[in-house]
């Protein structure tokens, strides 16, 4: 197993992101950044106050769209993306095209290449262009994204056909705009920049497994899924095995049987993109001035564009500086591949983008680690529209003093709790109160006050009507306590634990899902096997077809 | 329950069970807010180091905060003068408003200059507190000077209330009398706890039943009879017992005390009240500086057609108004709006009776303190009628609610969904006309992949929804054991295909066929 080395920031562990997945992430990183620094965070619902002219998608859902105010003024974010960056910028970054000619334009290299409005229907135009520049050459759909319908490192004209081919027999491309070219042999890269500073970057390395000489491929597969679902960003970007997978494998000798020889690194594929199982790896430090340089000039080259990421390949045929090419600008990129990389040090990213639309609250002096906020409670009203705007209490702004009080006695009674509850925002006191098994209870209240955290203590034996309390412990507490006081007997805390249930069920849903596919391949590949006489005199373009779409 | 009573048609069903008790106030003033357009929002407040719950309502720049009943036009000093009881009377007397005469007397005087002071007032009279609340240790009807010794050895000795006023003790009607602007928007008396008899049933039995009737009630539902020391005494002195069949159609008091909490019937009885009570109410409220609504507590002689003020209460509860037991329920929620948006008034016949908004997902956060402030989403421009639907077939299990509320949000259709114990579903939905039409027709025709659907039966909903589209959770089916089971059910799913597909590549059928897949491969061209 590959060691996981990394360095993630200290204030936004696993356990402090553990309820926001996906884009989601994203969003919840940043503003529990603002929050944090004691700006006021608002969550919104589709098309909420300026929202309504902010280009935003996928947004049916609550958890993407928040704002962050101080005094009078407010910005407004869609994930990662901040106001400042224009409707413009938005539309240019969407489009390979568009974000190619500006790029020259500013001097920046990008492949050389083509687009071609419906080209699933010009074969002609394209294999002759590709001839024209030289293979091997990248086949993509002009709005694509995720590597959904990118054909990188295509050799030949049959390849190419191929691919042509698979974009006419599927609906989603083949009246789509289809751009070729060159395919650039290197190390990939995607680096974050935040008005005019390089703030992280990582090398993105396509899904690979390494053998154990012991383990065929598909255990490690599987080993390998394992540990990516420990982290935020990469449990929703698991490797599944399919078709296109194995085929890959094939062409270098290997099933999914196979078992490599120990320390030998077996990619899956060759697109880098994380979402289909690429490892996110930190390079900041190492990352050249040249390759920096590069980056800030792609985000300054788009008008209204002050921060973004930029993916960039540097051919391995040439020197670094001449052989950076600038694939893709993405003016709302996902950020948890740098936040939770697996190897080296996270980047706060998130850290980086208040510090610009918040200028005002830098060197705040503030406890991070210790406070955050429950995401699905502040979004459960947006999610079934009995609201449209949540605000988040305001956070402790200063040094948190948290302590938890082991009391036991009679003292689980609910009504008991909710006094306790009382008594903590009497004192501005946030934390929980929670049943032992034991028949104790553990109370954590956590201020910015340390008298008012150490005077708790009374409030435990201020309600002899409802408790009897024989013993209190009490110790320093260190964990991140939520904003607000939860009785955990409440309602609410089985509704969580159900969340809970549900968020472990999707999992297994997705493993049921490989799992099934994989069986199916199988099936699929005996009837093959019987119908082999028949198949031997059909069309081999046809099976070509088959194999690519998997 | 033989009583004539009314309540407002537009409050039926609109209000939900966590608005119930104290907060009734908050929930149906905002909603008479939200249902003519103005933007709701609800937020926590500090005060006194207690985190309040409170709501504002506002219309463009115009926004108007409240707490309880009582409204931001509400100046600061005149709520210090309400919450002060001599100089509320000071001001009430200055306006020519009836009052008790009496005095205040502070910590230093010492008990016999109030007796002597009682002398020259006359008897009867009453003591009590001077800051006190919620009529704890007020003394009434004190008819001599060694009763008013002993009374004052009670509220400054074992209650601890040093300061009291001492004045004339009053015979009449305790009214409440809720003033808005010049306007008696309602007024309440109340009635001790009291069972019909029916030549039937026992006492008990009839206390039962009035408790029953009592959870019915959105204001009452937690304040019932109890069957304590003081009530068995009370009916023991009246010769009962609570085995005791009263008569059909005789009135049994339950306790002197008329408190609602104690199990009083709130009584409706605005339209009793003749113009020159409605005008001393009136007065009163205007007698005191920055103070436009509130309720007045009177003493009325109805004979004499004459009465006192007793005192004014700035953040009264309304709800007695909408949840009598007797009597007409009045709309104070509507003439608090009146009188806060004027511009509104006109929108009252349009209004948005069958909607309203939830509650609980807004407040849970908020006392918790996790939420600050929160928006309701705007009301519905029109009052959509609303629609119902029940669903046949292999609807539960199967994703059909989840499927269905994403397509109920995505038309912009009001309502909720949820499993019916028959295997059933059942669909409340209101939305624009064309909305509603392609929703029924999505219902008729469409569904996730894993659910059949048999039978459509559509009619009309006949009451109003919240908006949003909520998934109502069945209660006999507990969400956590629920979903663990089909939890379970997954993971053996999981396994079985696991093993299917382990037992297929172990299987030697497989393993002879190699060589020529290897062959079928290099022909395909994987190599």
């Amino acid at each position: 197993m590959e060691q996981n080395n990394a360095e993630w920031l200290p204030h936004l562990t696993s356990e402090v992101v553990a309820d926001a997945r996906g884009p989601e992430l994203d969003a919840y990183a940043v503003a529990l950044e603002g929050w944090r620094r004691g700006l006021i965070l608002k969550w919104h619902v589709k098309d909420s106050e300026k929202f309504s002219e902010m280009k935003t998608w996928f947004d049916d859902k609550p958890g993407k769209l928040f704002s962050l105010s101080l005094g009078t003024k407010t910005h407004y974010f869609f994930r990662t993306r901040g106001d400042k960056v224009t409707n413009e910028a938005v539309e240019i970054g969407g489009d390979k095209v568009k974000t190619k000619v500006r790029l020259t334009k500013a001097g920046i290299s990008v492949p050389e290449g083509k687009s071609f409005s419906e080209g699933a229907q010009k074969i002609d135009d394209i294999v002759k262009y590709a001839s024209s520049i030289g293979y091997p050459v990248v086949l993509k759909p002009g709005n694509g994204s995720f590597g959904r319908g990118v054909f990188t490192n295509i050799k030949d004209e049959e390849g190419l056909v191929r691919a042509l081919i698979y974009y006419r027999n599927n609906e989603e491309f083949k009246q789509e705009e289809i751009i070729a070219e060159q395919y650039i042999p290197g190390k990939d890269y995607r680096i974050y920049v935040v008005n005019d500073q390089v703030v992280g970057a990582i090398n993105r390395i396509p899904a690979h497994v390494t053998g154990d000489g012991t383990s065929p491929i598909e255990n490690l597969i599987r080993n390998k899924n394992e540990d990516r679902a420990q982290n935020p960003r990469l449990v929703s970007c698991l490797i599944s095995v399919n078709k296109e997978l194995e085929d890959f494998l094939s062409k270098s000798g290997y099933t999914v049987d196979s078992i490599p020889p120990e320390g030998e690194r077996i990619y899956l594929t060759e697109k880098s993109n994380i979402s289909i199982g690429g490892d996110p790896i930190d390079v900041l430090d190492e990352l050249s001035e040249d390759l920096k340089d590069i980056a800030i000039k792609a985000i300054q080259a788009i008008p209204g564009l002050s921060h973004g990421s930029v993916d960039i390949i540097t051919d391995n045929r040439k020197s670094e500086k001449d052989g950076a090419v600038v694939l893709e600008v993405n003016p709302t990129s996902q950020i948890g591949a740098i936040l939770f990389p697996l190897k080296g040090k996270a980047r706060d990213i998130p850290s980086a983008l208040i510090d610009y639309y918040f200028p005002e609250t830098i060197g705040i002096e503030t406890d991070k680690e210790r406070i955050y906020f429950d995401f699905p409670d502040m979004l459960e009203p947006l999610l079934t529209r009995s609201a449209t705007i949540s605000t988040v209490s305001h956070t402790p702004v200063g040094k948190i003093y948290a302590k938890k009080y082991t009391v036991s006695g009679d003292v689980q009674g609910i009504d008991y709790h909710r006094g306790l509850r009382k008594q903590a925002f009497e004192r501005k006191l946030s934390g929980f109160v929670t049943n032992l098994d034991t028949g104790d209870i553990e109370v954590v209240v956590a201020g910015t006050d340390q008298d008012s955290v150490d005077d708790f203590k009374k409030a435990l034996t201020d309600d002899p009507d409802r408790s009897t309390v024989n013993d209190i412990h009490e110790e320093v507490y260190k964990a991140p306590v939520k904003v607000g006081f939860e009785v955990k007997g409440d309602l609410k805390t089985s509704l969580e634990e159900l969340r809970r249930i549900n968020q472990r069920m999707e999992v297994l849903k997705r493993e049921l899902k490989v799992a099934t596919t994989q069986y199916r391949s199988y099936e699929r590949n005996i009837f093959w096997q019987a119908t082999w006489p028949v198949r031997k005199v059909a069309d081999i373009t046809k099976s070509l077809v088959r194999l690519i779409k998997g | 329950m033989g009583d004539g009573k009314k309540w407002l048609q537009h409050l039926e069903n609109a209000v939900p069970k966590e608005a119930y008790g104290y907060k009734l106030c908050m929930y149906t003033i905002a909603l008479e807010g939200w249902r003519r357009g103005l933007d709701l929002k609800f937020f926590n407040i500090y005060i006194e180091n207690k985190v309040t719950v409170r709501f504002s309502l506002g219309s463009g720049d115009k926004e108007f905060k409240f707490a309880v009943s009582r409204g931001s036009i509400v100046t600061s000093e005149a709520i210090r003068i309400c919450v002060d009881k001599t100089r509320t009377k000071d001001y009430l007397f200055k306006a020519g408003v009836s009052v008790p005469q009496g005095k205040n007397f502070t910590e230093e005087t010492s008990d016999e200059t109030i007796v002597n002071y009682s002398q020259t007032l006359g008897f009867p009279l009453v003591l009590k507190p001077s800051d006190g609340g919620m009529g704890k240790g007020v003394i009434p009807n004190i008819k001599n000077e060694s009763e008013m010794k002993e009374a004052l050895q009670y509220v400054r000795g074992d209650l601890n209330y040093k300061e009291v006023i001492v004045e004339q003790y009053v015979k009449g009607d305790d009214f409440r009398i809720y003033v808005v602007g010049d306007r008696v928007a309602g007024a309440v008396t109340r009635i001790p706890a009291n069972i019909l008899g029916n030549g039937k049933n026992t006492i008990n039995e009839l206390i039962k039943f009035k408790n029953i009737e009592r959870k019915k009630n959105p204001y009452l539902y937690s304040r019932l009879i109890k069957k304590d020391r003081e009530l068995l005494n009370f009916i023991k002195a009246a010769g009962y017992t609570l085995d005791s069949v009263p008569e059909e159609g005789k009135r049994i008091f339950l306790r002197e005390k008329s408190n609602v909490s104690a199990g009083g019937d709130p009584v409706e009885i605005t339209e009793e009240l003749t113009p020159e009570i409605k005008n001393m109410a009136i007065n009163a409220i205007k007698a005191v500086p920055g103070l436009v609504q509130g309720a007045v507590d009177m003493v009325v002689d109805k004979k004499n057609n004459t009465g006192v003020v007793l005192e004014i209460n700035s953040k009264a509860q309304i709800a007695a108004h909408l949840y009598p037991e007797k009597g007409n329920a009045q709309d104070v929620p509507a003439a608090i709006i009146d009188y806060y948006f004027p511009e509104t008034i006109d929108n009252q016949g349009k209004k948005l009776s069958n909607y309203y908004f939830d509650f609980k997902s807004i407040l849970s956060p908020l006392s918790n303190g996790l939420m600050k402030e929160v928006k309701v989403p705007p009301a519905p421009k029109y009052n959509y009628p609303v629609k119902k639907y029940i669903i046949s077939g292999k609807v539960q299990g199967v994703g059909y609610r989840k499927w269905l509320q994403k397509k109920a949000l995505s038309l912009k259709i009001n309502g909720y969904v949820k499993n019916l114990k028959n295997g059933k579903v059942v669909i409340f939905a209101a939305g624009r006309k064309e909305n509603i039409h392609t929703f029924t027709d999505i219902i008729n025709n469409q569904s996730p992949k894993k659910a059949k659907v048999r039978k459509v039966k559509e009619s009309d909903g006949n009451k109003p929804v919240k908006v949003g589209f909520e998934i109502i959770q069945t209660e006999e089916k507990p969400g956590g054991k629920w979903i663990s089971k089909e939890n379970e059910m997954l993971r053996k799913e999981l396994e079985q295909t696991q093993k299917k597909y382990e037992n297929m590549k172990n299987s030697n059928s497989w393993r002879y066929t190699v060589p020529v897949r290897k062959v079928a491969d290099l022909l395909k061209g994987r190599k």
